[in-house]
């Protein structure tokens, strides 16, 4: 009997497998994709795909244009990185050699050219004068060839130069396009002799003259006299983050100022004991969250047309955006206060000035210090913006060298605008915790 | 002599706190209201003092009707009436100092105040207070620095800097361990046996109550809101009348300095929760 049963056991689980795999799609059921669940899931799907195609068009995505103009941004990027910060004087010398240009291969002879050269100074873009002791050069050069085809090869030597400074040659043309075109370099020996090979440019119109007058050959050398100082534009740049330090310090003071009985009218557990009050409490919240909803760039484009581009326009702005948000984190600061003091002393017959001085004030301080702290910060990034829209401080002069696609010039204020802000950042981090 | 009359309190919520109470309390006593959470203990004593307005019934502190005090008259009537707290409410962030001298504001014009300016003699007199309940050393900590025992010692110090004839108490000691709830019971005694002051004093443990009351108060609130349904010593507080106040399942829990411990406070929470009060 128990031999039959034995193998008797096995063929219910053999027949138990097929159904226990049936059963399982309903215990470990696979879920379906969200946008199968349901109607509303599906439409939802539909609708957000066809936002984003929509958006794709809308915002003129092109990831093409990345890659064509990978160069420029380059560039810029480059530039940006590579700041202007400090500047030299350039003294220099230019001899100028004159040469025909002609479209077919004549009899040529070379051409000389000397003179005693004075030095010409330049700081940046404004000329110098030169000092009087400054030594002059008796330069000479002589170039193999007096007339020239496009793009032939000529031979250039030179006496009487700077010893071991280098220069540039450059071709000025006087043709249809007249234009200046560096077309090499050369570097004097210890005696101030040089010699130079370099091909005149290819394009005919740059070389072959209609007007009869000669190009010619400039022969230049450069090099910085005096010492290193700050250039222009760290200079500038320098001199409007302080402006714009310190207009982001007045737009906070006074927003502190403003903000604090702002604040006070604008907390529940403060006002809401009289129907006025109650008042009072719901009119200040909503003029709060009227202004705060306003940006604070708009703010400065307003005031700039109402008291005139400048800082005044900007700290005007920041004041404006900052006593809405101030008003309202101090607000709930204050909402968040522990009432338990409050009501002690109260019971102690203290009127309702006495208690919001010595119960309510204290608890408030230290989220009062942060909050405020937090908002310099801001404002300090912000005047950095308001000044492109004309409030005065370094935006002012980061949106000029950008329009005029000085980028590396651009490139310092950008540095400046970074290393003060993280500054600060630090400054009031330390400060924080040491008050708190 | 305090003289409550016929006073109801229902909240804006609809709760029922206080229903018809009445109470006279003679001058020097010193009287424990018991009962469960609840049963409007918290709420008698703020309507006291004005905090709460009772819906209905009328307050006398000798001859000033508080219920029917303009709020400058309830501010001048609050200066007799000293309040501590089971939280004790100090300022956490300022001085022990500053605390106690915040006591003596209804003394002073409000401006000089509002530049923390104290004559010498209110100093003084902090001192004095604080001495007494023998925290001198403490004065310019920051009141967040003390133990739970001191803070509720610089809140009575505080209370006294009104020169107050009647001290409020709301569960002084229901935030302490059993140890420092009898050294604060003490202070509270001593202000009573010493200077006359009535003392008012909520409290969760009959054994506290028996120990230190002349007269206790027992409140329960079946729905209707807070009703009296004992005044008496604390002797007569037998089997039958406790299980009257604080409902059938209590037990009752002693509190002592030499048996004080913490599963006793444990255990008297259960009390409360056992009871079939309100909550």
């Amino acid at each position: 009997m128990a031999t039959i049963d034995t193998p008797a056991t096995p063929s219910p689980r053999g027949k138990g497998q097929p159904t226990t795999s049936a059963e399982t799609p309903a215990v470990y059921k696979q879920q379906k994709p969200f946008f199968l669940r349901s109607w509303f899931a599906l439409v939802l799907t539909v609708v957000l795909i066809v936002a984003h195609i929509i958006g794709w068009r809308v915002s003129e995505i092109d990831p093409g244009r990345l890659v064509s103009k990978s160069g420029d941004i380059g560039r810029f990027v480059g530039e940006v990185l590579s700041p202007d910060l400090i500047s030299t004087d350039v003294s220099s010398i230019e001899l100028q050699v004159p040469v025909l240009g002609s479209d077919t291969q004549v009899a040529v002879n070379p051409v000389q050219s000397s003179e005693i050269l004075i030095p010409t100074i330049m700081a940046g873009q404004t000329p110098r004068d030169t000092p009087p002791d400054t030594p002059t050069f008796d330069a000479g050069a002589k170039v193999s060839s007096d007339t020239v085809t496009p793009g032939q090869e000529v031979t250039i030597t030179g006496s009487g130069w700077r010893p071991s400074t280098g220069g540039q040659i450059l071709w000025r043309s006087t043709g249809q396009s007249a234009s200046v075109q560096t077309l090499g370099s050369f570097t004097s020996d210890p005696q101030g002799n040089f010699e130079a090979k370099v091909k005149v440019p290819t394009d005919p119109e740059r070389v072959i003259s209609t007007s009869g007058f000669a190009n010619t050959l400039a022969l230049r050398q450069n090099w910085g006299v005096g010492n290193p100082y700050p250039s222009e534009a760290l200079r500038l740049s320098w001199e409007k983050i302080i402006e714009t330090v310190f207009l982001a310090l007045m737009g906070t003071t006074m927003a502190v100022v403003l903000s604090i009985p702002l604040s006070f009218l604008a907390s529940r557990n403060l006002m809401s004991h009289t129907l006025l009050g109650n008042g009072v409490y719901y009119v200040t919240r909503t003029v709060l969250n009227v202004l705060r909803s306003i940006e604070v760039v708009i703010w400065a484009v307003i005031f700039a047309a109402t008291v005139g581009l400048g800082p005044f326009a900007g700290m005007l702005a920041l004041v404006v955006h900052s006593i809405a948000s101030l008003g309202k984190l101090y607000s709930e600061a204050i909402e968040s206060i522990d009432p338990g003091p409050v009501e002690a002393l109260t019971a102690t017959g203290a009127n309702r000035l006495q208690v919001i001085m010595y119960a309510v004030v204290p608890q408030f301080i230290p989220q009062f210090l942060s909050f405020t702290m937090y908002r310099w910060d801001i404002n300090v990034r912000m005047s950095t913006v308001i000044g492109i829209v004309g409030g005065g401080g370094i935006g002012f002069i980061l949106i000029q060298y950008i329009n005029l696609l000085r980028w590396s010039e651009a490139g310092t204020a950008i540095w400046i605008i970074a290393i003060v802000v993280i500054l600060m950042d630090w400054v009031s981090s330390v400060v924080r915790k040491a008050v708190i | 002599m305090l003289r409550i009359e016929g006073v109801s309190k229902i909240y804006e919520d609809g709760t029922k706190a206080l229903h018809k109470v009445d109470l006279q309390i003679p001058d020097g006593q010193f009287v424990v209201i018991i009962g469960l959470s609840g049963s409007g203990k918290s709420t008698l004593l703020r309507c006291i003092n004005g905090l709460i307005k009772p819906s209905t019934g009328k307050i006398w502190l000798d001859n000033d009707e508080i219920t029917a005090a303009s709020p400058t008259q309830l501010r001048r009537l609050r200066l007799k009436i000293g309040m501590i707290f089971q939280q004790f409410n100090l300022v956490r962030r300022s001085s022990v100092m500053t605390n106690v001298l915040s006591g003596r504001l209804g003394y002073r014009a409000t401006l000089p105040s509002l530049f923390h300016r104290f004559t010498a003699a209110d100093y003084q007199m902090a001192f004095r207070n604080l001495e007494r309940v023998g925290i001198p050393q403490k004065a310019y900590s920051r009141a967040d620095m003390l133990s739970g025992g001191q803070q509720q010692r610089v809140a009575i110090a505080r209370a006294l800097m009104q020169e107050p004839k009647l001290m409020l108490a709301d569960e002084p000691v229901a935030s302490l361990d059993p140890a420092t709830s009898h050294s604060v019971m003490k202070y509270l005694e001593q202000i009573n046996k010493e200077d006359g002051l009535t003392v008012l004093c909520n409290l969760h443990f009959l054994s506290l109550a028996r120990r230190y009351a002349d007269r206790v108060i027992a409140l329960r609130n079946d729905g209707e809101g807070g009703h009296i349904v004992f005044d008496g010593p604390a002797l007569e507080i037998d089997e039958k009348k406790f299980r009257d106040i604080y409902g059938e399942d209590a037990v009752e829990v002693e509190i002592g300095p030499e048996r004080g411990r913490l599963e006793e406070a444990t255990s008297a929470a259960t009390l409360t929760s056992a009871g079939g009060g309100r909550f």
